[in-house]
C-alpha cells in the first residue's frame, strides 16, 4: 500500500510506516535481488564439504589425527553461516508485502535471532 | 610417544596438504559470500527503517562470524603447510637415513635400532643408530607441536560455531572478544603487555581470530602472538587479492612468497639433525596500498646476543621486498644475529618523494615505539643481548630522525644515509649513553646531495661529531664501491667489505675505519669542495688514504 492507502503499482519503493517521514526507499526487485544474493550465498557457504580433510592417513601421527578431526567442526560452523544467510533471506522475503505492518514485526523477528 | 620408522613411512603428507589446501579454499568461499551478503545491501542505497537497520546489523554480524571462521580455517592452513614442510621433511630425511643404511647391510629395526651382522661395524651402526633415533624423536617433537596446534584450532572452531564466546578476564569480566580488541587498541603498549600477560593460550587465539589485524600490528601485544596474527593477516591478503579482477600478480607472488619456508641463516647444520626450513616470521603486515611489513630474520632465543633492525629506503614497498629480504637474511647470516627488516610505514618511492621530510616524520614514532618493544622482547629472552639499528638512504634519516626521538639502540648504522635527522635544531636523545655510531657512505655517492644540505634531513652523518666513518672498501669481485652504484649494490654482496663491516657492527666487533680513495663529490669547475680526504669530526685512526686498487 502506498501512504495515501491507494495501491501502489510496481515497481515503487516499499512504502514507510505510517507517520514516516518518507518512503523506506526499497523497490520489490531490490528486495528481491537481496534475498536471491542472501539465499545464494546461504547455500553456497552451506555446501561446502570438509570431506577430503578426513581422509588425511597416518597411523601414530598426533598431528594426522588432528587434522581429520577438523571436519565436524568445520562443517558444523560453515552450516551455521549458512543457516543464518537463508534465515535472514526468508524473513526479508516476507518484508516484500504489507510492509507498513510488518516492517517493525520483521525488524523484531530478525533481532530475536541469537546474538553472535 | 615416538613414532617408528615404519609407522612415517605411511604418513601421508601429500593427503595433509592437500587438506590444508582445502581449508583455504573453503575460507575463501566463506570470505566471498560473506562480503557478496554485506554487498547485496547497496542496492538499495534509499533504503531506510527498522528492518533495514536490523538486517544491516545481522549481516554485519554474521560477516564478522564467518571472518572468525576463515581466521581459524587459515590458522588451520598454515599449521598444516608448516607440518608438510616441517615435519614432512624430518620424515623423508629418517626415512632417507633408513634406507641408506639398509643398502649398506645394516640391519635397522622400526624403532631405529641399527645392527650389522660384521662385528666390526658395531661402532658404525651405534653411529647410525644414534642418528635415526635422534632424527626420530625429532619427528614426535614436531609432530606433537602440530598436533597440539591443530586441536586447539579445532576446539576453537567449536566453540565458536553459532559465534565467538565471551571472555572472562581478569579485572574487566565478561567481554565479547571484539569488544576486548577494541579496548586493546586504546591501551598504551605497556598496558597491552601487561594485559596478554594475564591472558590464556585460549583466549589469546581468540583476540586474534577476532581481529587479527589490530593483533598483529600493535605495539605491547607479544611477538609471537603478532606473528601468529599476520599469518591468517597474509592469509586473508592471498585470498583478497586473488579474489580481485585482475588480481596484482606481483602481490600475488610475493604473498606467497611469505608463506614460503627458508633457510634458517643462524642454524646449526652438522649433518646429524634434520636441516629444518623455518617459517618466516612477520611483526606487521599490511596488504593496503604500497603494503608494508615487519620481518624478523632469524631466530630470537635464550643464546641471541646481538639483534639488528634494517630500515631500508626510497622505494621499499612490499611487491619488491625481495631484494631487501635477501639482504636482511645474509646480514642475519654473516652476523650469526637475528635481523628485523623494518618497513612499516610508506616510504618515498622515488628521489621527488625522498625529498621530503614527511614520511621520516611519520615514520620515526613508531620505529621509536617498536624499538621499545624489541627492547622489552629481548628482556624476556635474552637480556644481554645488544641492538643495531641500521638506516640505509632514506631509512639512515628515519632512523636519525628516530634517535632525535629517543630511540634506544646500542649501535646506530648510517648506512648511505640521506641525513641525520629530519627534526631541524633537534639533538640525539639516545637514552643509551654509551651507543656507538657509524657512517658508510661510498666515495661518489650521489646521496651527498641530501647529505649536503642540513635543512632537509639533517645533515652528513660522516662528518657528525662521535659518528665513525667505516670503510666501504671493494665489492668481492675487487671492484671499488663507488658512484651510483656504490649508493646500494653492497647490500646485494655479502662479500664486500661494506657489508661484512656492517655485519661486524652488528655483532659488537669494531669494524675497519674510513679509507680515502676517492672523492666523495664530483669535481666540477669548483662548484664543489676539492677532491681531497675529508674532514673527519670523530676520533679513530681512519683517515688513511691509500692508492685506488
Amino acid at each position: 500500500m502506498a501512504n495515501d492507502g491507494t495501491t501502489a503499482a510496481s515497481p515503487t519503493p516499499v512504502p514507510a510506516p505510517p507517520g514516516s517521514p518518507r518512503a523506506l526507499g526499497l523497490l520489490p526487485h531490490q528486495l528481491e535481488e537481496i534475498v536471491g544474493i542472501w539465499d545464494a550465498q546461504g547455500e553456497t557457504v552451506s555446501g561446502l564439504s570438509f570431506a577430503g580433510v578426513e581422509g588425511v592417513e597416518g597411523p601414530g601421527s598426533e598431528t594426522m589425527a588432528a587434522m581429520r578431526s577438523v571436519a565436524e567442526p568445520a562443517g558444523r560452523a560453515t552450516d551455521s553461516i549458512g543457516t543464518r544467510l537463508a534465515d535472514l533471506a526468508v524473513l526479508l522475503r516476507s518484508f516484500k508485502s504489507q510492509a507498513q505492518e510488518t516492517d517493525s514485526r520483521t525488524s523484531r523477528a530478525i533481532l530475536d535471532l541469537p546474538e553472535r | 610417544m615416538t613414532p617408528t620408522i615404519d609407522e612415517i613411512r605411511e604418513w601421508d603428507f601429500d593427503a595433509l596438504g592437500t587438506a590444508g589446501q582445502l581449508a583455504t579454499s573453503n575460507a575463501s568461499e566463506i570470505d566471498a559470500a560473506a562480503d557478496a551478503a554485506v554487498r547485496a545491501m547497496d542496492v538499495s542505497r534509499a533504503w531506510t527503517g527498522q528492518t533495514h537497520d536490523a538486517a544491516e546489523t545481522r549481516i554485519r554480524q554474521e560477516q564478522d562470524h564467518a571472518s572468525e571462521i576463515r581466521n581459524v580455517l587459515n590458522h588451520i592452513a598454515d599449521e598444516a603447510a608448516d607440518a608438510v614442510d616441517g615435519l614432512g621433511y624430518a620424515c623423508d630425511w629418517v626415512i632417507t637415513q633408513a634406507d641408506q643404511a639398509t643398502r649398506q647391510g645394516f640391519d635397522v629395526a622400526p624403532d631405529g635400532s641399527v645392527e650389522h651382522p660384521d662385528a666390526d661395524r658395531s661402532e658404525e651402526a651405534d653411529g647410525i643408530e644414534a642418528t635415526l633415533k635422534s632424527g626420530l624423536a625429532t619427528v614426535a617433537e614436531l609432530d606433537q607441536a602440530h598436533g597440539a596446534a591443530l586441536r586447539a584450532f579445532v576446539a576453537d572452531l567449536q566453540s565458536m560455531i553459532d559465534g565467538q564466546p565471551d571472555l572472562v578476564v581478569a579485572g574487566i569480566g565478561s567481554i565479547d572478544p571484539d569488544a576486548l580488541v577494541g579496548r586493546i587498541a586504546d591501551m598504551t603498549p605497556d598496558e597491552r603487555a601487561a594485559l596478554f600477560a594475564d591472558l590464556t593460550p585460549e583466549q589469546i587465539r581468540s583476540l586474534v581470530q577476532a581481529d587479527p589485524h589490530v593483533l598483529g600490528n600493535t605495539d605491547g601485544v607479544p611477538f609471537d602472538v603478532r606473528a601468529s596474527a599476520n599469518e591468517v593477516n597474509i592469509r586473508n591478503a592471498l585470498i583478497d587479492e586473488l579474489q580481485r579482477q585482475p588480481p596484482d600478480q606481483a602481490r600475488v607472488e610475493r604473498l606467497e612468497a611469505m608463506l614460503t619456508p627458508i633457510e634458517d641463516p643462524i642454524g646449526t647444520r652438522d649433518g646429524t639433525q634434520p636441516d629444518l626450513k623455518i617459517e618466516r616470521t612477520f611483526l606487521a603486515f599490511d596488504s593496503a596500498g604500497n603494503g608494508q611489513m615487519i620481518e624478523i630474520v632469524g631466530g630470537l632465543g635464550p643464546d641471541t646476543e646481538n639483534v639488528a633492525v634494517y630500515v631500508p629506503g626510497t622505494g621499499t614497498n612490499l611487491n619488491g621486498s625481495q631484494g631487501n629480504h635477501n639482504s636482511a637474511w645474509n646480514l642475519a647470516r654473516q652476523s650469526g644475529s637475528p635481523v628485523i627488516l623494518y618497513m612499516d610505514g610508506h616510504f618515498p618511492q622515488n628521489l621527488g618523494e625522498a625529498a621530503l621530510t614527511g614520511p621520516a616524520k611519520d615514520m620515526a614514532p613508531r620505529l621509536v615505539s617498536f624499538g621499545s618493544e624489541l627492547d622489552r622482547t629481548i628482556a624476556g629472552i635474552s637480556p644481554d643481548a645488544e641492538t643495531t639499528f641500521i638506516g640505509h638512504s632514506y631509512g639512515g634519516s628515519i632512523v636519525g630522525t628516530a634517535e632525535q626521538m629517543s630511540l634506544n639502540a646500542d649501535r646506530i648504522v648510517h648506512a648511505s644515509s640521506a641525513g641525520t635527522g629530519v627534526i631541524d635544531g633537534q639533538e640525539w636523545s639516545n637514552p643509551n649513553d654509551d651507543v656507538r655510531r657509524y657512517s658508510l657512505t661510498a666515495p661518489g655517492d650521489p646521496i651527498w646531495l641530501s647529505q649536503g644540505f642540513p635543512d632537509q634531513h639533517g645533515g652528513d652523518p660522516d662528518n657528525a661529531p662521535g659518528v665513525k666513518r667505516v670503510d666501504t672498501g671493494f665489492y668481492s669481485d675487487g671492484t671499488l664501491v663507488e658512484g651510483l652504484a656504490g649508493h646500494g649494490n653492497y647490500w646485494n654482496d655479502p662479500g664486500s667489505d661494506a657489508f661484512q663491516n656492517m655485519a661486524k657492527i652488528v655483532r659488537g666487533e669494531e669494524p675497519p675505519g674510513f679509507v680515502w680513495r676517492k672523492p666523495d663529490m664530483p669535481f666540477v669547475g669548483g662548484l664543489f669542495p676539492d677532491p681531497s680526504p675529508p674532514v673527519i669530526l670523530a676520533p679513530g685512526p681512519f683517515e688513511q688514504v691509500v692508492p685506488i686498487r
